[in-house]
């Protein structure tokens, strides 16, 4: 299913983050994505499944909420996860397309990657 | 003992009427503060660095400062980031350090209201303080933000609900909110208009041309909002981060600006960046003051140079350009694109930070420091320009931000 990815601040995100960005706390509550409930029919997943978002830079396992947001449109928090699938391209500004990337998102089995899993992927991967 | 006035060091909103009571030197209630500051004062104990780290292993402070200090010194050309997180006097210290080591020096607005800075270095900005907004302002326009999530006591301390000199309360206060999505803010607005991602920039050059007389292409809801501005008494822009990140950028905010002066053709308008960390607009003043530009700063040539897209921290790791890093108050492997951040693992990376972060997980050297506006007290720019002072609240061996780069740039000189 494709979808426009938004990200941002939540309230329960900057909660978590002020406990610890290493808390569960932190990871039920960033590494999330809001869906329309119409969508979420669509893709036969309920509240708390997993589903993996893919765009050109990345790809992220996630755990997805229901949300009154567009049925085009799906919200990550800010966050590791959001980062995975934004590109460093900045057109010259410094700041990277962090809001409005294209994106395919599909119902998965994988597991949501802490942040300690995230950080060694990450760093391994780019030897 | 009971500290009043204290002054929020979490967001743009600096609030200072922070009530915290302390025993025995620690935090055990806060009082007028939202969610997240109520987290960040209360939680400000755990998960911290316990102690100083030189590749995983614990050492003294000194150590890690010459550590640090080494690293710096050899590099070619490193990178200091962050500073948007503490108090001016210790973004001054960075400035001078980047100035010494020759590096490049930015601070997060480049992620964040960069391209507002952009944008109001091309069309200038009709500023006016968050005092004037709630004594005055009969048109409140909350734009691409979220503050009922991520400024939680803006509407109620500043815009829409306290009582001013003309306004006494939400019922003489028009509130518009203009959004992709239905955040929780337009719940409390008085009309929500919904925007489609990306046509920021179109949606207000049409408003911009309605006002000069053009008026065929408006969309109706838009052409409503236009007359309500035109109108009202006093209005104000609070816009987000869903100008400057999207399609767009700094030409969104360009144009928003240039709406705003456009108004002042018939009333009197004002906009105001909703800036997040809550010294970031110290952190481009400071830059600004000291070296003339208020981020992506090069000093390798001995003389400050700007160019964001050359000198942004994004850029410089994407196109792994700097050699190490220092990061301050921050913590990019948790906000930069992982195809940027990565470089910081293949680089000796310093972070100074009072807690634990991602970055602190991949660096060389790690110095665990005062919490600014908790622990250690200095100066922070409210989200309009306004200088308050932060306190110091509770007592700790840490040393401030200022501190420890004090002792670097005595190393360095040395």
């Amino acid at each position: 299913m494709k979808i426009v990815l938004l990200s941002g601040r939540t309230t329960k995100q900057g909660v978590a983050a002020e406990i610890g960005k290493t808390s569960d706390d932190y990871l039920q509550n960033v590494a999330v994505i809001q869906l329309n409930p119409a969508l979420m029919d669509q893709m036969g997943v309920k509240d708390g499944d997993r589903i993996e978002v893919k765009t050109l830079h990345g790809s992220a396992v996630v755990m997805c909420h229901k949300s009154d947001i567009e049925e085009n449109m799906g919200f990550i928090p800010y966050g590791p996860w959001a980062n995975l699938l934004i590109g460093s391209e900045t057109q010259g500004t410094g700041m990277p397309d962090s809001k409005g990337t294209e994106a395919e998102i599909e119902k998965t089995d994988k597991n949501v990657e802490s942040v300690d899993e995230l950080l060694t992927r990450i760093v391994e991967g780019r030897k | 003992m009971i500290h009043e006035n204290v002054v929020c060091p979490f967001c743009g909103c600096l609030c200072d009427d922070i009530v915290v009571t302390t025993e025995d030197n620690q935090i055990t209630d806060v009082k007028n503060a939202c969610a997240i500051s109520k987290s960040k004062f209360l939680n400000h104990h755990v998960n911290m660095l316990e102690s100083a780290l030189v590749d995983g292993k614990e050492v003294s402070m000194d150590e890690a400062v010459d550590r640090a200090t080494e690293i710096l010194s050899s590099a070619d050309n490193p990178l200091i980031y962050g500073l948007s997180s503490t108090e001016c006097e210790a973004q001054r210290h960075a400035i001078h350090l980047a100035e010494l080591l020759g590096a490049t020096i930015d601070q997060t607005a480049s992620v964040c209201h960069g391209p507002t800075i952009l944008g109001t270095q091309d069309a200038g900005c009709v500023k006016c303080t968050l005092g004037e907004v709630k004594n005055r302002a009969d048109l409140i326009i909350y734009w691409g933000c979220n503050p009922a999530e991520a400024h939680i006591r803006h509407f109620r301390r500043y815009s829409v609900f306290p009582e001013g000199l003309f306004r006494k309360g939400r019922n003489e206060r028009e509130v518009v909110v203009v959004d992709v999505r239905a955040t929780a803010s337009a719940r409390i607005a008085t009309t929500f208009v919904k925007t489609e991602p990306g046509t920021d920039f179109e949606n207000i050059s049409l408003m911009r041309a309605y006002l000069k007389g053009k008026r065929d292409s408006l969309p109706d809801e838009l052409r409503d909002l236009v007359e309500k501005m035109k109108t009202c008494t006093f209005g104000i822009i609070f816009f987000g981060l869903g100008l400057t990140m999207s399609k767009g950028k700094h030409l969104n905010v360009d144009a928003a600006l240039r709406l705003v002066r456009d108004l002042n053709e018939f009333t009197k308008f004002s906009i105001t960046p909703m800036r997040g960390h809550y010294n970031v607009t110290g952190a481009g003043s400071t830059m600004a003051w000291v070296t003339g530009y208020p981020f992506s700063v090069n000093f390798a040539l001995g003389y400050p140079l700007s160019n964001p897209g050359e000198f942004s921290a994004v850029d410089v790791l994407a196109r792994k350009e700097c050699d190490a890093a220092l990061i301050i108050a921050s913590d990019p492997a948790a906000n930069f694109p992982a195809e940027a951040w990565k470089h910081l693992a293949d680089i000796p990376t310093i972070v100074m930070d009072p807690k634990v972060s991602l970055t602190t997980r991949i660096a060389k050297v790690s110095i665990p420091v005062a919490t600014a506006g908790i622990e250690a007290e200095g100066t922070a720019y409210r989200m309009d320009g306004i200088p308050l002072r932060l306190k110091k609240i509770v007592q700790t061996s840490r040393p401030s931000d200022a501190a420890v780069l004090t002792k670097m740039i005595e190393k360095v000189r040395a």
